[in-house]
C-alpha cells in the first residue's frame, strides 16, 4: 500500500545540497565562513605583498561577504568604505576586490531585485573608481605593481585595461549568481527530481487506487438506488391496494421489509467499503494539529483561540485523534449554525489524571447583535430562554459522535445552551492518563 | 363504464414490479396484463400483448430502457401493431434524460423524485397527451439540454418517401401548428390530417409526434 505523508521534506540530507542549498540552510554560519576563507586567503595575499594597510581593507570588503545575503545595504556600504579605504591609503589594487565580487555574486543570488542591481552598480563604479585612481591618479613613470606608465597613451590603456576587467569580472559574478539561484529555484538537483518524479508516482497510484474504490462505490451505489426504488414502489403501491383491499397490507408490507433489508445489505457493504482505507490515510491528526484548524476557521471568519492550562502530558494517537475529532465537530457546528464573526475559544485543562476541552462559542450573542436594530433595544434574552436552558436536552447525531468517541477513552460530553450567549460543548476525560497517557 | 386500460411492465427488478404492479391494479380503470425483466423477451411478447400503455424502466436485463424503446418501436411497426403510449421511469430526473426519452419515442418519463400517484397520472394522460403537443415546452426542452442530438442519419431519406399531402403537412407540423390550424390551411378534413401525421411516423419509424418534431427540427439544424 502506497502510503503519501503530506509535508514529507523534498531533501534529506546534506549530501545532496547544492553550495546554495548550503548558504541557504545554514545563514550566517555559511556566510561567516565565505568571510573567514576571504580574510585569511586574500587578505593574506594582501598582508604578504602590500602590508598592513592591504589587510585592513581586504578585511572591510570580506566583511561586505558576511553581509551580502541577509544585509545587502551593508554589504554596499561596506564595499564602498573599503574602497574609499583603499583610495585614501594610496594601497594598489589590492586581492580583496575580489570579495567585493564574491559578495556581489551572493547578492545577486539572495537579495531582491533592486538591491542586486544597485550593488552591481556600486561595486563596478568602485572597481572603477579604483582603476582610475590607479592610473590617471599616479604621477607618472609611478610604478604599479612594477608596471612603468611612461606616456600618457599607457596610462590610457592600463585604465582601459582595469575598466574593462573590473566590469566583465563583475558583470559574469552577477550573472553567476543570477544563474545559481535561478537554476536552483527551477531545475534542482537530480536528487530532486528523482524524489519528485517519486511522489508524483506515488500519487498517482493513490488517484488510481482511490478512482477504483469510487467506481466499486459509484456501482453499489447504483444498487442501493435500485433498493430503496424497490422499498418505495413496494410501500406505495401496498398503500394504494390497502385502500382497494385491505387485507393486501400485510403482504406489501412483508415485501418491503424484505427490500429494505437487501437495500440495507448493499449499504452495509459501501460503509465496509468505504472503511477499508485506514491504510492509505495520511497519519491521524492530533492535539497538535488543532492549531491548523484554527487558522483554516479565522480564514472562514470565526474568532478561535486555543489555550492550554496545566501540565499537559502526552496520549496516544487514538484519544489525540478522538480529541481532534470533538474539537473539529464542535467547530463544524458553529460553522453550521452560527453567524460569520462568531467567537469561539476552546480551552484544554490538564490536570494529573485526566483533561477537559471547553469549547464556548457566543452564537447566539452575535446573531442578536446583527439584529439589533434603532427601534429596538433588545434584553438579550428572555425568561423562556432561562427555562429552556435549564430543561433542554440538546441532541444531535453529531453529538452521539462525539460521546461515542469520548467514551472510547472514559470520557462523556456534555451541550449546554448558555441563554444570550451561546452553546458549550464540555468534554471531560477524568481518568485520560490512564487509559491513553504515553511517554 | 370506463375502458380498463392494459398496462405492460418491464423492468429488471422484481420487487419493484411487485410494487408497480399492486398500484397499478388498486386502480379499477387499469391493469397490468404484461411483466417482462429481461431486454429480449420484452422485444418477443410485448409487441403480441396487445398494450395501451407500457412503462419501461432504465433497468432492463441486457439494455438500458432508452435502447430498449428504440428497439420495440420498429418492431411494433414491423408486425403492424398500434404503439402503446410508453412511459419511462428512472432513478432521478434530469432534462437531459426526459429529453433522451422523448427522442426515444417516450410519451413521458416518471422518476423517484415523485410518488407513485405520478405514474397513475401518467398511465392515464399518456394516450390523451399525444393529441396535442406542446410545441413550447418541447422547444424550451430542446435549448435546455443543448447537447444532445437528435440527430437520425437516415431521417431524411425516409421522409423522401412521403407522398400526396403529406410533405405540406409534415410541413406545416414542424411549424408549429396544431391539427386544425393544418386542416384549415391545406383546406382538407382533419382526419386527413391525423391521418397524413400516423403515416408520416409509420414510414420514419417513429412512435410519436415530439419524437418526429424533434428529429425534423434536428435535420433542419443539420442541413440549413
Amino acid at each position: 500500500m502506497v502510503r503519501v505523508q503530506a509535508g514529507e521534506p523534498l531533501f534529506f540530507n546534506d549530501q545532496e545540497a547544492t553550495l546554495i542549498r548550503w548558504i541557504q540552510d545554514h545563514k550566517w554560519l555559511s556566510s561567516s565562513l565565505i568571510a573567514l576563507f576571504a580574510v585569511l586567503f586574500f587578505g593574506g595575499l594582501d598582508l604578504v605583498i602590500q602590508g598592513y594597510e592591504a589587510l585592513l581593507v581586504s578585511s572591510i570588503l570580506a566583511l561586505a561577504i558576511l553581509f551580502a545575503t541577509n544585509l545587502p545595504q551593508l554589504s554596499i556600504l561596506l564595499t564602498v568604505i573599503g574602497t574609499a579605504l583603499e583610495i585614501a591609503l594610496g594601497v594598489a589594487p589590492v586581492a580583496g576586490g575580489l570579495s567585493a565580487a564574491m559578495a556581489l555574486f551572493l547578492t545577486a543570488a539572495f537579495a531582491s531585485k533592486l538591491w542586486y542591481f544597485l550593488t552591481l552598480g556600486v561595486t563596478i563604479a568602485c572597481g572603477i573608481a579604483i582603476a582610475w585612481t590607479n592610473t590617471f591618479g599616479l604621477a607618472l613613470a609611478q610604478d604599479l605593481y612594477g608596471l612603468y606608465l611612461r606616456t600618457e597613451l599607457s596610462r590610457t590603456t592600463a585604465f582601459a585595461l582595469l575598466s574593462t576587467v573590473v566590469i566583465a569580472g563583475n558583470i559574469l559574478f552577477w550573472l553567476l549568481g543570477r544563474l545559481a539561484i535561478t537554476y536552483e529555484v527551477f531545475v534542482g538537483t537530480q536528487f530532486d527530481r528523482a524524489l519528485s518524479a517519486d511522489t508524483q508516482a506515488k500519487l498517482s497510484l493513490e488517484v488510481a487506487e482511490q478512482n477504483e474504490r469510487f467506481e466499486i462505490a459509484r456501482d453499489i451505489n447504483e444498487l442501493i438506488i435500485q433498493k430503496v426504488t424497490a422499498v418505495i414502489s413496494q410501500a406505495e403501491g401496498g398503500t394504494y391496494a390497502a385502500k382497494a383491499d385491505p387485507s393486501s397490507a400485510l403482504r406489501s408490507l412483508e415485501r418491503v421489509g424484505l427490500s429494505a433489508r437487501a437495500a440495507h445489505t448493499e449499504l452495509r457493504r459501501l460503509f465496509d467499503m468505504l472503511n477499508k482505507t485506514h491504510s492509505v490515510s495520511a497519519a491521524p491528526p492530533g492535539i497538535e494539529e488543532l492549531e491548523n484548524l484554527l487558522v483554516t476557521y479565522r480564514e472562514f471568519g470565526y474568532g478561535v483561540s486555543l489555550k492550554h492550562e496545566g501540565a499537559r502530558f502526552n496520549i496516544s494517537e487514538g484519544a489525540a485523534l478522538a480529541v481532534y475529532r470533538i474539537v473539529f465537530d464542535a467547530l463544524e457546528n458553529v460553522k453550521k449554525h452560527c453567524l460569520v464573526g462568531t467567537d469561539v475559544s476552546i480551552d484544554f485543562s490538564w490536570v494529573a489524571e485526566g483533561m477537559q476541552v471547553l469549547i464556548k462559542d457566543n452564537g447566539i450573542e452575535a446573531k442578536r447583535r446583527s439584529e439589533v436594530s434603532f427601534e429596538e433595544i433588545s434584553s438579550g434574552y428572555t425568561a423562556e430562554d432561562d427555562v429552556r436552558a435549564l430543561v433542554e436536552t440538546i441532541k444531535g447525531a453529531g453529538l452521539t459522535a462525539m460521546k461515542e468517541r469520548a467514551a472510547l477513552y472514559g470520557g462523556s460530553i456534555e451541550a449546554t445552551r448558555v441563554p444570550g450567549v451561546g452553546f458549550t460543548v464540555s468534554a471531560i476525560f477524568p481518568h485520560l492518563r490512564a487509559l491513553a497517557g504515553t511517554n | 363504464m370506463t375502458q380498463t386500460l392494459r398496462v405492460g411492465l418491464i423492468d429488471a427488478d422484481a420487487d419493484i414490479r411487485f410494487g408497480r404492479r399492486m398500484l397499478i391494479d388498486s386502480q379499477e380503470d387499469c391493469k397490468v396484463y404484461f411483466e417482462e425483466e429481461t431486454a429480449q423477451g420484452a422485444e418477443e411478447r410485448a409487441p403480441q400483448a396487445l398494450l395501451d400503455v407500457l412503462v419501461i424502466d432504465h433497468r432492463v436485463r441486457g439494455l438500458d430502457g432508452i435502447q430498449l424503446v428504440g428497439k420495440l418501436i420498429p418492431l411494433y411497426q414491423a408486425n403492424k401493431t398500434e404503439i402503446p403510449a410508453i412511459i419511462l421511469t428512472g432513478p432521478y430526473f434530469s432534462y437531459e434524460l426526459l429529453l433522451s426519452a422523448i427522442a426515444a419515442g417516450a410519451t413521458d418519463l416518471v422518476t423517484l423524485d415523485s410518488d407513485s400517484g405520478e405514474l397513475l397520472k401518467a398511465i392515464r394522460t399518456s394516450a390523451a397527451k399525444e393529441k396535442a403537443l406542446d410545441f413550447n415546452s418541447l422547444r424550451a426542452l430542446m435549448t435546455r439540454a443543448k447537447d444532445l442530438s437528435f440527430d437520425r442519419p437516415d431521417i431524411l431519406v425516409k421522409l423522401g418517401t412521403l407522398e400526396d399531402r403529406e410533405p405540406d403537412v409534415l410541413e406545416l407540423f414542424s411549424s408549429g401548428l396544431d391539427d386544425q390550424e393544418i386542416a384549415n390551411k391545406l383546406d382538407i378534413p382533419l382526419y386527413r390530417v391525423r391521418q397524413s401525421i400516423k403515416s408520416i411516423l409509420e414510414k420514419c419509424s417513429l412512435a410519436t409526434r415530439a419524437q418526429l418534431f424533434l428529429a425534423v427540427s434536428a435535420a433542419e439544424v443539420k442541413n440549413g
